[in-house]
């Protein structure tokens, strides 16, 4: 058991301040909320700021009779995206990875608001979360089990 | 009867094969982290696999489709995340395993070959990690493969596979996913078998400090501690699956940046914040760096005291990637060129 106060450690330094410490985002000095340029069309509301921790309020583009996701509104074309020109649009300057990459003044001209995305907490709600607890809690008892028994060890 | 029937299954399958004595400390916590990474490589497999089943590879819909995963497939949210988390721990027992070896010296003869399939897997694991994070195709992907591009054009003719214009009209992110699934694994598989045939033909390496007379155990013994082990890591993987949501962004939009990098590569992020170049040329010292470690450190002695010099190296490079880490994942970055 004594070796395996491991797996307490690692579970506590990846679960404390998640969103803090862990955090696949972050942010910069400058707020990300950037005037959009003139030129680009109108983007609805919801295709930059949707709350993605509702579950239904997404679009998900599953259902055929939907072309594209709207990304053409959101997206820059450019060579990230291939040259499917049909569903990019010829209005918003390429992407210059190398101008973006290369960080010459994290040119902002043309920045809408983002959000980086973070950890959050699992809601119970969540399709299948009776299951998942369950498939845990088997999982700590398999855990205990080999810990205390110790078969073939 | 029972055990009669158990012998036979074990001389028909060859299990007898599996009685072959190791020391006894391939039981413990430190000489079984290899074992550990492979439990969670493992998981990251056969969630992979089943990911693999709702995941759409293309720019317009591949954000979309891991969003429609993670709210309205039945478990989605949780499969995404034991394949996140696996991913997390598997990094974690990964970066101790490497201490561990070079903390007791076993990348010394006659193991030196396998210190280099081990580098090998490194860069296959940093590989799927990074090319991992590209494909739910969030702003943090996207600027992810746009730093990429920004890399590969800096390698020339060396990058060009790497980039766009290498299949002119493919959106880089399919041909990513195909590195992801096929590509990286293919070559990840062969070398975890000659890393685990390097083991057990030159043997788990000895403790530095071990009399010749070690008492042994045997193999069948060691693989209950893993199983075990792996169970351990199961369990720490399902309470962070359970508990945590990965991130998981809208999608990007182009010419931003306002993320940062997974805390695996936020070390780089830091350092291109000092000079950009850094991008580059970091990752690639790094690589040179760990294939000299055994022409460089070539004596004999494998304890710790005994060889200061590679020890006060090794931690220096522990408070090095540390203060890297924290400082890309706290201070604002301004990436002055």
């Amino acid at each position: 058991m004594r070796n395996f106060s491991f797996l307490i450690l690692i579970a506590l330094m990846l679960t404390v301040g998640p969103a803090s410490l862990w955090a696949h985002g972050g942010s910069h000095d400058a707020p990300a909320t950037i005037k959009e340029e003139t030129t680009l069309p109108e983007l609805p509301e919801e295709t930059v700021e949707r709350d993605t921790t509702r579950p239904g309020v997404v679009d998900y583009g599953m259902d055929d009779s939907i072309e594209s996701l709207g990304m053409e509104e959101v997206v820059g074309d450019g060579p990230l995206w291939g040259e499917n020109q049909e569903v990019l649009p010829l209005n918003e300057p390429p992407l210059d990875a190398d101008k973006m990459a290369g960080h010459e003044g994290h040119d902002m001209s043309n920045m809408k608001h983002v959000e980086p995305a973070e950890h959050q907490w699992v809601a119970t709600s969540q399709k299948g979360y009776g299951w998942a607890a369950a498939l845990t809690v088997l999982s700590g008892l398999v855990f205990g089990f080999l810990t205390f028994k110790r078969p073939c060890e | 009867m029972p055990n009669g029937l158990l012998q036979t299954v074990k001389d028909r399958l060859g299990f007898g094969a599996l009685e072959y004595e190791v020391p006894e400390h391939s039981n413990s916590f430190k000489y079984s982290l290899g074992g550990m990474t492979l439990c969670a490589f493992s998981l990251l497999v056969v969630s992979g696999i089943l990911l693999a089943q709702f995941y759409v590879p293309d720019p317009d819909r591949a954000n979309s489709s891991v969003h429609y995963l993670v709210d309205q497939v039945w478990l989605g949210w949780f499969l995404r995340g034991i394949h996140f988390w696996s991913g997390d721990v598997l990094s974690i027992t990964l970066l101790l395993h490497m201490i561990r070896v070079a903390f007791t010296g076993s990348y010394k003869a006659p193991r030196e070959i396998n210190w280099y399939v081990g580098v090998g897997l490194l860069v296959m694991m940093i590989g799927l990690l990074f090319t991992g994070t590209v494909l739910k195709w969030d702003q943090e992907a996207y600027e992810a493969l746009a730093h990429f591009t920004w890399v590969a054009d800096g390698m020339g003719i060396l990058g060009l596979p790497l980039t766009e214009r290498f299949a002119q009209g493919v959106p880089l992110l399919n041909r990513i996913y195909m590195w992801h699934i096929s590509l990286l694994p293919l070559l990840t598989v062969p070398l975890i078998g000659l890393h685990l045939f390097f083991i057990k033909h030159h043997k788990l390496s000895p403790l530095p400090d071990q009399s010749t007379d070690a008492k042994p155990i045997r193999f069948t013994n060691h693989l209950a501690y893993l199983t075990r082990a792996g169970a351990g890591i199961f369990l720490l993987i399902c309470l962070l699956a359970l508990t945590i949501a990965p991130p998981l962004g809208e999608p990007p939009v182009a010419g931003m940046e306002v993320t940062k990098p997974p805390w695996q590569f936020v070390w780089l992020y830091a350092l291109e914040n000092l000079w950009v170049p850094f991008l580059v040329v970091a990752p690639l010292l790094g690589i040179l760096f760990l294939l000299a470690v055994p022409i460089i450190d070539r004596g004999p002695e494998t304890h710790w005291k005994k060889r200061p010099v590679a020890t006060w190296v090794l931690i220096a490079c522990i408070v090095l990637s540390v203060a890297l880490i924290l400082w890309g994942k706290f201070t604002t970055m301004t990436h002055s060129m």
